[in-house]
C-alpha cells in the first residue's frame, strides 16, 4: 500500500530545524544552501514533502531519501555525478525550463524509490564511465538517461558535450521526456488493434456541420448551411443554432449519405440576421452548439467513428463535455475520466471499460464533434491530478460509486 | 479491526447558489444547517442564510461520507479553509444568473487554490433555468489551470444532477473506481 505521512518540523529561527532533518533523517535538503529570497519562495512546498522509501543497490554507498513535491505531478529528475554546487545552479535554473515543471532528486550516489522520470548524469570527472553509466541503467530501467560527457556517449538516451547552455539542457531533458511519454503511450496500445469501423464524414451531415463550424469561426459571422432545400442550419455567433427541422427529423437526417455537393454554406450579414431568422426560422428549434454537435455525432456513428478520427493515434480530453445535457452520461463520465487520465486509442477505450463497440462508437463520435476530445499530440499544461487515495480510501469510493448509480442500475432493470 | 475512515466533500459556492439543496439532495439524512434569518443584502434573495456550515452524510455501511456546505458570504471566508482541511474534493456551485457568475467561480477557486493543488475540483453551474446558459467556455477558462475540471450545468434539487456531478468527481479521483460500474450499462 502506497502511502505517504508527513511530519512537520516546527520552531523559530536557529532552533535547529534543518540540523535534525539532515542528522535523522539522511534527507537531502534541496534549499540549505538557496540565497534567501529562493527559500522564502520554495518553502511551502516542504509541506507537501514525500518521504520516499530507500532503496539500496549495489552501486551505492550511502542513503539517500527525497524531498520532493511530487504529489503536483511535476516531472521528477535525479541528479548524479554532479557536485554540490553544480546541483545547487540547477535546481534555480532548471525546473522552470522543464515542460510542465519539474522537481530535482539530488544525489549523487544513490537510488530512492519511486523512479524519477529522467537521469541527469554527468560523466565529465569519472573513471569509468560506461559502468557508471550501465549501473544507472539497470538501477532505473526504461528511464532515459541524459549525460553530460567529454566523450560521445551512444548507451545515453541524450549526450551532451561541454560547453552546454541551460537552455541546451533543458531541451535535451524535454526531448528525453518527451520520447518516454509516446514509448508509455505506445505500451498500452494492444498488440494487434482490431480496426474499428469508420464513416466518410464528408458524406455525412456532420461533414458539412464542420465545416460551417469553420468558417462561422473564421469569419465571426452566422452561418447558414443547407443540405436540401428545406433543411437548414443557422450557426450564430453566440454558440446556438437555429434550424428548420425539428430534433426528430435531425436524429434521422445523421444517418443519411449525402452527396457533399448539395451542401451550401453561406455567410450572413448582420444586417441581414434578423430578417433571414423571422423568415425562415421557429425559434423552438434552436439549439446550443456544443449541444448540437454532440448530438449530431452521436447519432451519425451507427457503430462507427468519423474517419477523421487516426484509430492508430490516442485521444485524450480536451474539456469535460456537460453530461447533465446528454444521453448515456455515466458512460461519458468513465471515457472523460480515463482519457484524463491517460491518453487511450479508440479501440483502447472500448477495451478498457469493457463496453459495447456500439456504445463507444457513439460516445466517441459525439465527443469528437463537440470538440471534448482531441487526437493527442503533447500533454495540455496541467496536468491531470494525481491520484494519492489510499486502497482503503478507493473501498470506501468504489461502494460510494455503486451508491450513486444504483438509479441508473433500477432504471436499466425496468426497461428490461 | 474495523478501520474507521472519515472522508469529506465540500460543497461551496455564492449566496443562493443552492449549496444546502445540494446536500439535501446527496444526503442520507436530514441536513443540519446553521441558517439564521437574513439581515443584510441577502434578505433581498432569500429570508435566511446560512452562517456556519450545512452537513449531511451519505451512509456506506460502516463507512460515512461526510457533505459539507460551506457559508456563502464573503465574510465568512474562514470557515472555507477550516472545513476544506483533508477534504476528498471540492464541488462549487454557481449561480448562472447572478450579475458576475464566472466572477464568482475565479474569486471563489482563488480561496481554495492552495488547496486544489491536491483536492479535485468540479463547478456545477445552477439557475440556467432563469438564465439560459450557452457555452461554458468561461467557465473552463478559469478552472483550466488545474487540467480538465468537469462544469456542468446542475439543478442542486436534482439527486441525479448532483450523482452526475459527484460520479464525476469520483472519476477525476481514480477513473478505476468508476470502469468496472459502467461496463454492464
Amino acid at each position: 500500500m502506497n502511502t505517504n505521512l508527513k511530519i512537520i518540523i516546527s520552531g523559530p529561527v536557529g532552533a535547529g530545524k534543518s540540523s535534525m532533518i539532515a542528522n535523522n533523517c539522511k534527507i537531502a535538503i534541496l534549499l540549505k544552501r538557496f540565497p534567501k529570497d529562493t527559500i522564502k519562495k520554495q518553502t511551502p512546498k516542504l509541506f507537501q514533502a514525500v518521504v520516499c522509501k530507500i532503496k539500496t543497490k549495489p552501486f551505492c554507498h550511502t542513503q539517500i531519501a527525497v524531498v520532493s513535491n511530487m504529489i503536483n505531478g511535476k516531472k521528477t529528475i535525479l541528479l548524479a555525478g554532479m557536485s554540490q554546487s553544480e546541483q545547487n545552479s540547477l535546481a534555480v535554473l532548471l525546473p522552470k525550463r522543464v515542460n510542465g515543471g519539474a522537481v530535482l532528486l539530488r544525489n549523487t550516489t544513490e537510488h530512492a524509490t519511486p523512479q524519477p522520470d529522467v537521469v541527469l548524469i554527468s560523466l565529465r570527472k569519472t573513471k569509468n564511465p560506461s559502468g557508471v553509466l550501465k549501473n544507472i541503467k539497470n538501477a532505473y530501467p526504461g528511464t532515459p538517461v541524459v549525460c553530460i560527457s567529454n566523450k560521445p556517449t551512444p548507451a545515453a538516451s541524450v549526450s551532451l558535450s561541454p560547453p552546454i547552455g541551460i537552455e541546451k539542457l533543458a531541451s535535451a531533458i524535454n526531448s528525453a521526456l518527451h520520447s518516454i511519454e509516446k514509448q508509455k503511450i505506445n505500451r498500452v496500445k494492444p498488440k494487434k488493434q482490431e480496426p474499428l469501423a469508420t464513416f466518410n464524414t464528408e458524406e455525412r451531415l456532420l461533414g458539412g456541420l464542420l465545416q460551417a463550424r469553420a468558417l462561422q469561426r473564421e469569419t465571426g459571422l452566422a452561418v447558414e448551411f443547407q443540405a436540401k432545400d428545406l433543411i437548414s442550419y443557422l450557426i450564430l455567433p453566440d454558440d446556438k443554432v437555429l434550424s428548420t427541422i425539428c430534433r426528430q427529423t435531425l436524429k434521422s437526417l445523421c444517418r443519411v449519405r449525402f452527396d457533399s455537393h448539395l451542401f451550401k454554406t453561406t455567410t450572413i450579414k448582420a444586417s441581414a440576421l434578423d430578417h433571414l431568422i423571422a423568415e425562415h426560422y421557429n425559434q423552438a428549434n434552436e439549439w446550443l452548439l456544443e449541444d448540437f454537435f454532440w448530438h449530431v455525432g452521436y447519432w451519425s456513428s451507427q457503430g462507427a467513428i468519423p474517419d477523421k478520427i487516426d484509430k492508430r493515434q490516442p485521444l485524450h480530453l480536451h474539456k469535460w463535455p456537460n453530461v447533465t445535457r446528454i444521453p448515456q452520461p455515466l458512460l461519458i463520465i468513465a471515457i472523460s475520466a480515463l482519457l484524463n487520465k491517460q491518453p487511450t486509442s479508440a479501440h483502447g477505450i472500448t477495451k478498457k471499460l469493457g463496453i459495447s463497440e456500439k456504445s463507444a462508437t457513439q460516445c466517441i463520435s459525439g465527443m469528437f464533434a463537440a470538440e471534448n476530445i482531441e487526437q493527442y499530440k503533447i500533454r495540455k499544461p496541467g496536468a491531470p491530478l494525481q491520484t494519492v487515495a489510499s486502497q482503503h480510501t478507493r473501498n470506501i469510493l468504489k461502494k460510494l460509486a455503486h451508491r450513486l448509480l444504483a438509479p441508473w442500475h433500477r432504471q436499466t432493470k425496468q426497461s428490461t | 479491526m474495523k478501520q474507521e475512515t472519515n472522508l469529506k466533500i465540500i460543497i461551496s459556492g455564492p449566496v443562493g447558489a443552492g449549496k444546502s439543496s445540494a446536500i439535501a439532495s446527496l444526503s442520507d439524512i436530514k441536513p443540519v444547517v446553521t441558517d439564521v434569518k437574513a439581515s443584510d443584502e441577502v434578505s433581498q434573495m432569500k429570508e435566511a442564510t446560512t452562517v456556519a456550515m450545512d452537513y449531511g452524510t451519505i451512509n456506506l455501511g460502516e463507512h460515512t461520507i461526510h457533505l459539507y456546505g460551506t457559508p456563502g458570504q464573503q465574510r465568512f471566508d474562514f470557515m472555507w479553509d477550516i472545513l476544506s482541511e483533508g477534504a476528498l474534493g471540492l464541488i462549487v456551485l454557481i449561480k448562472h444568473d447572478s450579475p458576475d457568475p464566472v466572477g464568482d467561480l475565479k474569486s471563489y477557486t482563488d480561496a481554495f487554490a492552495h488547496r486544489l493543488d491536491s483536492m479535485p475540483l468540479c463547478v456545477g453551474i445552477t439557475h440556467t433555468d432563469k438564465k439560459p446558459a450557452g457555452s461554458l467556455n468561461d467557465y473552463h477558462e478559469v478552472v483550466s489551470r488545474w487540467g480538465n475540471v468537469p462544469v456542468f450545468t446542475v439543478d442542486g434539487r436534482s439527486k441525479k444532477d448532483m450523482n452526475l456531478l459527484l460520479m464525476s468527481l469520483l472519476g477525476v479521483i481514480e477513473p478505476d473506481i468508476i470502469k468496472p460500474l459502467v461496463s454492464n450499462l
